[in-house]
Order: C-alpha cells, then sequence, then structure tokens
C-alpha cells in the first residue's frame, strides 16, 4: 500500500488504528469460507463515523477499493480481502450507545456483538431477536450486512425485520444518517434496501434496532426420532398446521455424535437418527395451547420421545449443544464446508434425501443442522482443506445440492449471503434483467463499484446490462 | 391526467410490451392500480398512458402447506383474503377491502393494516415481487420462500415506491395462522389522557392484541373518548388474556366472538380508523407518525392549531390518523410545520386534486438521503417513463 496513503489515515485514525504490518494484516486473509484466502495490504479500525467517513474520503481519492469487516464469521467470503484493498474493520466500534427501553429500542455502533446486545437489553426485560449461532463472536454490523437469521428467527423473522435505523458512510465518504426511526420510510425504504448488501452499498457505523419483551414463559422440547424423513415431515406437519413456536430446529445423527462427544455435550441420545428442537414462548396459556398441539404432531410422525427441558440450565445446554454444532464438527474432520439453502416447506424431506444423495455419490459425508421451520437447509461436508481433490469434490456436491433447491423452488442461501462463494451460481436464480436490476441499485450507492468489488454481483452481468436501452440511449 | 391513454394488459408479457411500446414513443407511463390510493401521492406533472393492472388478475401458486401466496398484482386484496381464510390463513395487512383494492396497489402504497401491532408493517410480508421495469424487461426480486437472503432486497424498495420505480406485477405474501378466537373491548372516557392511559395498560399487558386504539368520533362529552382493543389467537390464548386483562382494567369490558353466537358478529377483524373516509362532511385525513412516547407532544400540537379534528391515535406505534375540515392551502401547510417542530412526520391522504397538487403532502422537510433515491430513481429509469413529482422530495 502506498506510504502516502497509509500516513494520511494514520493522522486520522492514529497508529493503533492503522494495521500496516504483514504479521497484524495476516488475521484478516479470510472469513469464515476457509479456503478463501488473500492478506490484505492494509487494514484500518476505525473508532467511529467520523473517523470512518474521514478514513473513506481518503480512499475516495485515491480510489481504492473497500472491504467491511465485522467479526469475519461469515461464511460466504463477504469479508474475503481483494487484491490492492483495504479492509475497515469495526472492532473498535463496540459501544451500545442508547438503550431506550420505553420505545423498545437500541442504538448500537456497528462493531457491538450480537450476544453484547442482548445482555445490554435484558437489564430492561427486553431482548434482541435475531440469534444467529455465532452470536457471542459475530456484530450487529455484520448482521445487517448479511441480514442473518437463527433459529428464532421462525417466529421473529431475520435481521432486516428488526432494523429500524441506520447511520452508513457511503463509498466516498459522505454520512448518511437515517437513523431517526420512522413508522414508514419517507420515500424509498433505504435502511431496509441496505440490510443483506453484503458490503455493497457503504459502512454501517451506527444502527438502530427494535427490542421484543422477553417472554414470561419458555418451554423447549426435544423429539427423537428413528429416521431424519419422520423429523422432516413432522416439520411439514407442522408449518401446514399454521402452529407458531418461535423455534423449530434439526439434528442428524452425524451432528449429535460431534455434539455429544464434545465439550457441549446436551444430551442429545446417540445412537437416535435425528432430534428436534422446538421452542415454544409466550403467556403460559400460550405456550401450553402450543406444546399440546405440537406434540401429538410429533409423535404421530414417529418421535418415540418427546421431552421438555426441566430448567433453565437443562435449556441452555440443548441450546448450547445445537448453537455449537459447527464447532463440535472440528472433532469429525478439520474443515467444514457450510451450505446454507432454501427450499419450500413442504418439500424438506425431498431436498434433504436429495442433499444426502449428492455427497454420498461423491464419497463425502454429510451433517444436517438446520432452521428447518424456516425451509432453510444447512447440508455441511466435513473435510480437508489439505486434500486439493476432495475440496473439489465438497465444491461440486455444493453446486449439485444448491442446483436441487433451486429446481425445486428454493433458493441460494437463507442467511450465510452470496459473498464471494456463490457469485458463480447468481445466475442460476435470476436473468440478465433481474441482475441487472440489482446492478442499477448497486451503481446509484456506489458509482465506481470500489465496495467489496467480486462480491454478490457477477461482474459480467453487470457490463451487458449496460448496453441495454430500448430507446438506444447511451448511459 | 384526463388525456391519459388506459392500457389494461392481460398478461405479464402484455404489460411489459406496453412497458416497451411507450418507451419507443417517449410516452410517460402512471402505473396503477385500483386507483384507491390515488390521493396518497401528489398528481403526476405529465401522463399519457394509465397502465393499469386491472385485468392482470389471479393467483399464480398458492399452496396452504407452505404458508406462502403469489399472485399478479391486480388481484383484488379480498378475494385473496377470502381465499386464504378457508385455509385458516390471515393474510396482512388487515385493511378494509372493497372490492377494488388490489394486491399491487396495497404493496406499491407500502399500506400496513390494523393488526400492524400483532404482525408487524406490510414490508415484513412481502417476500418476492415480478416487476416490468422502464426498458420493458422483466426483474424478479426475493421469492416464494419465507427466509431468502439472495440478492439485494429490491421488493423493500418497491414497497411503498407508488410504481415509481417500476409496475410491480407478481406479489409473494407471507401468510399467518388466522386467529381461532377474537375479542374487541371498548370503554369510554371523557379525557383523552385517561383513555391513553388505559390503551398504553392494555399493550403492555397483552401479546394477543392485533390493534389497540383510541378514538374521539363520538361527540358526547362525557363518552368522546373510546378505546378499542382488537386481540386475536389460539382459543385457550385469548380467553386467557380476556381474562387477565379484566382483573387488571375492570374498566374496559370485552365482547368474545364465541363462533356461533350473536357476539361474533360484532368482532370485525378489521374496521376503518379514519374517520374522514367513513363520514360525510368533507373530511380529510392526515397520518401522522412519531415515536411513541412523543405521542402526547404529538397531540398537543395538534390541539394548538386550534383545528377540529377526529382522531384515531395508536399510542404503541406511535400512529394517528387525524381527521380535518375544512381545509384549505394554509391550514395544511400550517398543521405539517406544527408537527415537524415537535419531530412528527405527515402524510395528507385523501386532499382534493386541485389542492394537492399545491401543497406538501409529505411536510416541509426532504426525506434524508433524497439524493441516494434520485439517484436510485435515475438508474432505474433513465429517461423518465414513470411519472414523476409524486413522492416526497419530488420523487
Ligand atoms: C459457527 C458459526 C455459526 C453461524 N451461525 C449462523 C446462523 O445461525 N445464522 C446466520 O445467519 N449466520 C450464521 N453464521 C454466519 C455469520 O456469523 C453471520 O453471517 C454474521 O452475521 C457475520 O457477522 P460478522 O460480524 O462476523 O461479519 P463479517 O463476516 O465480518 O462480515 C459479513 C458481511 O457483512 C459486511 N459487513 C460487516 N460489517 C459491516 C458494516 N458495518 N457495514 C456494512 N457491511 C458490513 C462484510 O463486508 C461482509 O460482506 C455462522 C458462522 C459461524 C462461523
Amino acid at each position: 500500500m502506498d506510504a502516502r496513503v497509509v500516513e494520511e489515515l494514520r493522522a486520522i485514525l492514529g497508529h493503533s488504528g492503522v494495521l500496516a504490518e504483514r504479521a497484524r494484516r495476516v488475521t484478516y486473509e479470510s472469513d469464515g469460507l476457509a479456503f478463501a484466502r488473500h492478506v490484505p495490504e492494509l487494514v484500518i479500525l476505525p473508532r467511529d463515523t467520523r473517523e470512518t467517513a474521514a478514513a473513506m474520503r481518503i480512499l475516495h481519492t485515491h480510489g481504492i477499493p473497500i472491504v467491511p469487516r465485522g467479526a469475519g464469521t461469515g461464511l460466504s467470503g463477504g469479508a474475503t480481502p481483494v487484491a490492492g484493498g483495504v479492509v475497515i474493520g469495526t472492532a473498535r466500534m463496540r459501544d451500545v450507545l442508547e438503550i431506550d427501553a420505553e420505545n423498545r429500542c437500541a442504538r448500537v455502533q456497528a462493531g457491538v456483538v450480537n450476544v453484547d446486545l442482548t445482555h445490554a437489553a435484558a437489564e430492561h426485560g427486553l431482548f434482541y431477536a435475531p440469534d444467529p449461532s455465532s452470536q457471542k463472536a459475530c456484530t450487529i454490523g455484520g448482521n445487517v450486512g448479511e441480514n442473518s437469521g437463527g433459529p428464532h428467527c421462525f417466529r421473529y423473522g431475520s435481521t432486516t425485520r428488526h432494523v429500524l435505523g441506520l447511520v452508513i458512510v457511503l463509498p466516498d465518504g459522505e454520512v448518511l444518517d437515517l437513523s431517526r426511526p420512522a413508522v414508514d420510510a419517507q420515500g424509498y425504504d433505504l435502511v431496509g434496501l441496505f440490510v443483506g448488501s453484503e458490503g455493497l452499498f457503504g459502512i454501517a457505523t451506527e444502527i438502530t434496532v427494535a427490542l421484543l419483551p422477553v417472554p414470561p414463559v419458555t418451554v423447549t422440547m426435544l423429539a427423537l426420532f428413528r429416521d431424519l424423513d419422520a423429523a422432516c415431515d413432522a416439520v411439514s406437519d407442522l408449518i401446514a398446521a399454521r402452529l407458531e413456536p418461535s423455534a423449530i430446529e434439526i439434528l442428524d445423527e452425524l451432528t449429535i455424535e460431534a455434539v455429544e462427544s464434545s465439550v457441549l455435550a446436551a444430551g442429545y441420545p446417540k445412537g437416535v437418527k435425528a432430534v428436534m428442537l422446538v421452542e415454544a414462548e409466550g403467556s403460559e396459556a400460550e405456550v401450553a395451547a402450543t406444546v399440546d398441539a405440537i406434540e401429538p404432531l410429533l409423535v404421530a410422525r414417529g418421535a418415540f420421545d418427546v421431552r421438555r427441558a426441566r430448567d433453565e440450565a437443562e435449556r441452555a445446554r440443548l441450546w448450547a449443544g445445537r448453537k455449537g454444532a459447527y464447532g463440535a464438527m472440528g472433532r469429525v474432520a478439520p474443515d467444514l464446508y457450510v451450505c446454507d439453502a432454501v427450499v419450500p416447506r413442504t418439500k424438506l424431506r425431498e431436498l434433504v434425501r436429495q442433499t444426502i444423495a449428492i455427497c454420498h455419490a461423491r464419497g463425502l459425508r454429510i451433517a444436517n443442522v438446520f432452521h428447518a421451520g424456516d425451509g432453510n437447509l444447512h447440508p455441511n461436508i466435513p473435510y480437508d482443506r489439505r486434500n486439493a481433490e476432495e475440496l473439489r469434490r465438497v465444491l461440486e456436491a455444493g453446486d449439485e445440492i444448491l442446483k436441487a433447491c433451486i429446481a425445486a423452488g428454493g433458493s441460494l442461501t437463507g442467511e450465510h449471503g452470496v459473498g464471494l462463494e456463490k457469485i458463480g451460481a447468481m445466475e442460476w436464480m435470476f436473468t440478465g434483467p433481474d441482475l441487472d436490476a440489482q446492478c442499477r441499485v448497486r451503481d446509484a450507492w456506489d458509482p465506481l463499484r470500489r465496495m467489496n468489488p467480486g462480491k454478490l454481483l457477477p461482474v459480467h452481468a453487470c457490463r451487458e446490462t449496460r448496453t441495454r436501452d430500448p430507446r438506444g440511449g447511451t448511459r | 391526467m384526463s388525456t391519459a391513454t388506459v392500457v389494461a394488459p392481460r398478461s405479464i408479457e402484455e404489460a411489459a410490451e406496453a412497458v416497451r411500446h411507450a418507451a419507443r414513443e417517449r410516452a410517460v407511463v402512471l402505473a396503477t392500480g385500483g386507483n384507491t390510493k390515488r390521493t396518497w401521492t401528489k398528481p403526476a406533472a405529465r401522463v399519457d398512458i394509465e397502465l393499469s393492472t386491472r385485468r392482470l388478475s389471479g393467483v399464480v401458486v398458492y399452496e396452504p402447506g407452505d404458508g406462502v401466496i403469489t399472485a399478479l398484482a391486480g388481484t383484488p386484496w379480498a378475494e385473496l383474503e377470502a381465499l386464504v381464510a378457508r385455509n385458516g390463513h390471515h393474510l396482512s395487512p388487515a385493511i378494509p377491502a372493497p372490492s377494488n383494492v388490489t394486491v399491487g396497489g396495497v404493496v406499491a402504497a407500502g399500506q400496513s393494516g390494523m393488526d400492524r401491532l400483532r404482525f408487524g408493517p406490510l414490508r415484513d410480508h412481502v417476500l418476492g415481487l415480478r416487476v416490468v421495469m422502464a426498458d420493458g424487461t422483466t426483474a424478479k426480486t426475493g421469492g416464494r420462500l419465507v427466509k431468502n437472503v439472495t440478492g439485494f432486497d429490491l421488493q423493500r424498495l418497491h414497497t411503498g415506491a407508488h410504481g415509481t420505480l417500476g409496475l410491480v406485477a407478481e406479489v409473494s405474501l407471507r401468510l399467518h395462522a388466522a386467529p381461532g378466537l377474537r375479542a374487541v373491548g371498548l370503554a369510554f372516557h371523557p379525557t383523552r389522557e385517561s383513555a391513553l392511559e388505559m390503551a398504553r395498560a392494555v399493550t403492555r399487558l397483552s401479546r394477543a392484541a392485533w390493534a389497540v386504539l383510541v378514538t374521539d368520533f363520538t361527540r358526547d362529552s362525557e363518552s368522546k373518548w373510546m378505546v378499542n382493543a382488537l386481540l386475536g389467537g389460539g382459543t385457550a390464548v385469548v380467553e386467557s388474556e380476556v381474562s387477565s386483562l379484566q382483573a387488571a382494567l375492570p374498566a374496559l369490558p370485552w365482547i368474545v366472538a364465541r363462533p356461533g353466537t350473536r357476539d361474533e358478529a360484532q368482532v370485525p377483524l378489521t374496521w376503518n380508523a379514519s374517520f374522514g373516509n367513513e363520514y360525510p362532511g368533507g373530511w380529510r385525513t392526515v397520518r401522522i407518525t412519531c415515536k411513541p412516547t412523543a405521542l402526547n407532544r404529538t397531540l398537543f400540537a395538534l390541539d394548538r392549531s386550534g383545528i377540529e379534528t377526529r382522531i384515531a391515535a395508536n399510542p404503541a406505534l406511535g400512529i394517528v390518523d387525524a381527521s380535518i375540515r375544512p381545509l384549505d392551502r394554509g391550514v395544511v401547510e400550517r398543521i405539517s410545520a406544527d408537527l415537524a417542530r415537535v419531530g412528527a412526520r405527515v402524510h395528507w391522504r385523501g386532499l382534493e386534486d386541485e389542492l394537492r397538487a399545491r401543497v406538501d403532502l409529505f411536510g416541509p422537510d426532504e426525506p434524508a438521503g433524497i439524493a441516494l433515491m434520485r439517484r436510485i430513481r435515475a438508474n432505474l429509469d433513465p429517461n423518465g417513463l414513470w411519472a414523476t413529482g409524486r413522492l416526497a422530495g419530488g420523487l
């Protein structure tokens, strides 16, 4: 990186805000998509909106690409550095700025860790609903970038439903203050548009989110199945019966084994083929009604044991097993390819079967652990990245799985985003005109295409479409 | 406007063809549904062609087991509502929907419903769209899935854009469980303060509330302020909430809509909260929004204007529909300015064409981010095909 640029940035961010030494930059070479790596030329860590804006003005002047980064737990390469670019991390933007209990909202800096917000809200009897399994590490800014989900998004919806306002620094350093909470957007809904933009529109520095009252009663149920098909069918039945628990999660046999042999052992019995975690929240009457309606449906589909967590400790343990499932897979293989796809909820069994067949046909193992209630599959494939041939088979299986899901009316990603990983697959799902509209909107935010280049939008799709104009006008 | 040619395509392809034709002719196009939200925007500066979704009607996919419905834009809202109700589903927003309210129009207008407290705003239910773009192509965004983050959320951009970025041609919506039981609580208060206090208590205590409103539609001074609360949900849930609310707030009696009883008919799923649309006499409505905790301040600002109003306030959400008469430009601008000073936002609805052309329907201030909104518009519609000058900031 040009020494002058580094000096200009140091003048604003101080020494600790500019990481120029290679040893410190290496940590940023990838996000959770382990096989895509590039040591960034420079990493900067501004402390607030003002510093972010000043730094981005400098980068704009020099025409340098920018990759926003939260905690780097993303699984699609959204925060993978790009050659010749600067990574802007939010690690020093960790303040919860305000909790407005009366209006049930909070204003936080983008680098606040998801679970820290939940803890801060708990003092007021409130909680922040989106709960990715990575919530102990991932940031609210990263959640906004990906429009992240989590088990409880079945009931409460993904991040976008909970974001009320944003302060955004645009690629040229201009500050866009959309933080005044509005019941409905005036003009266009820029806040809603920004959520899930994967770092291509700008950097969110402050985020206003909605908080919800902690439900008075929570019951967590564990249902055991002798086969995975039955568990999937049970979920389809729950959806068809229009029941509204707050979470419906499934873990398959390989995942259960991994969890049970790890420190996170949750008491999921080994030897069962699938466990389902169902949680019901609300008033006493609401929870009782939900649980009473759910149990017979599960039993009818072959659940041979339906247990309820007896106390908070058991509840926490059941969830720790689910949320630690990815980590636990480390015992099975050094790397894990975490697939993320969505299917209509009437087709769960069919598609889960297909994912298994696709992996087995390539001599790969598969661990399915997923947000079943939303139709959000996570067919995870253990592998060893040092084995190039195996990695090739893994990626091939991943592609086949996505194609099968799309063919069934599903989608490429339910929560992990497109990033670098699925950019090639965008054209399996979208036509030229679909992508053209997306490119045009991106160009309104970032006309020079300096934000997170090479992510989410296939480049040629954008170039092609810029020449098409029915009136023959040039743009 | 009156000289515009009306074109009513029967398919998305025909709609796209009509747009391509208009583009070649350099005509300005206004996308319309049932025209029921015409007065929610300023009149367009120029319209050559009115592209109506009137005949673009019908359900495309409805898989009851999946809880999602996809319909063409011109499908009457009431028809969808009735269809999904037969399968135990509730279609949000709950809105009064005469036969000319279309699904595309509801989405384009960003209309939220009486059930917003329970189910959230409309934007949370729009899962995917098919939109005819200004170049005559058709662009899909989102999908028919309850969870999906593939590509930018352009459906959020089109929801509430009143067709200024494209013709919403097909809509996929998330469905909810229809309530097994409903109950309505009604109480009358001599003062606004005590009514608001009761309404806030209901929202604090309830998890099944669909709506809790405070209105002053009656003129009897002893009972001028009415609290109107609607609960919905599973039978056991509503029964138990009614009894706990009765214990906590004895002055609020409930009617429970037990199926097959006379009470069932007395509890509607939705009702028209805006006085202006229901009563004769030239009432016009302004929707005022503010932080819930700023509601009192907002209502005082309205009082100070000295204009006769009838209000329907939703204190938990910070929404007030105020009906006002008679209106001229001076009154509209004065009220808008008074409310802007206390940090509230306005959206005038129902003004006569002539007045609508002369006043700012969205208050004195331009929305934050207007420059970016203009760039988005310019990029999606570089040649100005869609009728303009209708939304905040002249979009
Ligand atoms: C073990 C594990 C479990 C996981 N479980 C879940 C899960 O249940 N649900 C789920 O949805 N995801 C899950 N994830 C994925 C990941 O945690 C989420 O995508 C998370 O939101 C990323 O947050 P982050 O702070 O790490 O962001 P990063 O990975 O650093 O960045 C994510 C994206 O957002 C952009 N970005 C970051 N900050 C900003 C900002 N301030 N402004 C604009 N753009 C920004 C980046 O450029 C990038 O494109 C999991 C990951 C792991 C490793």
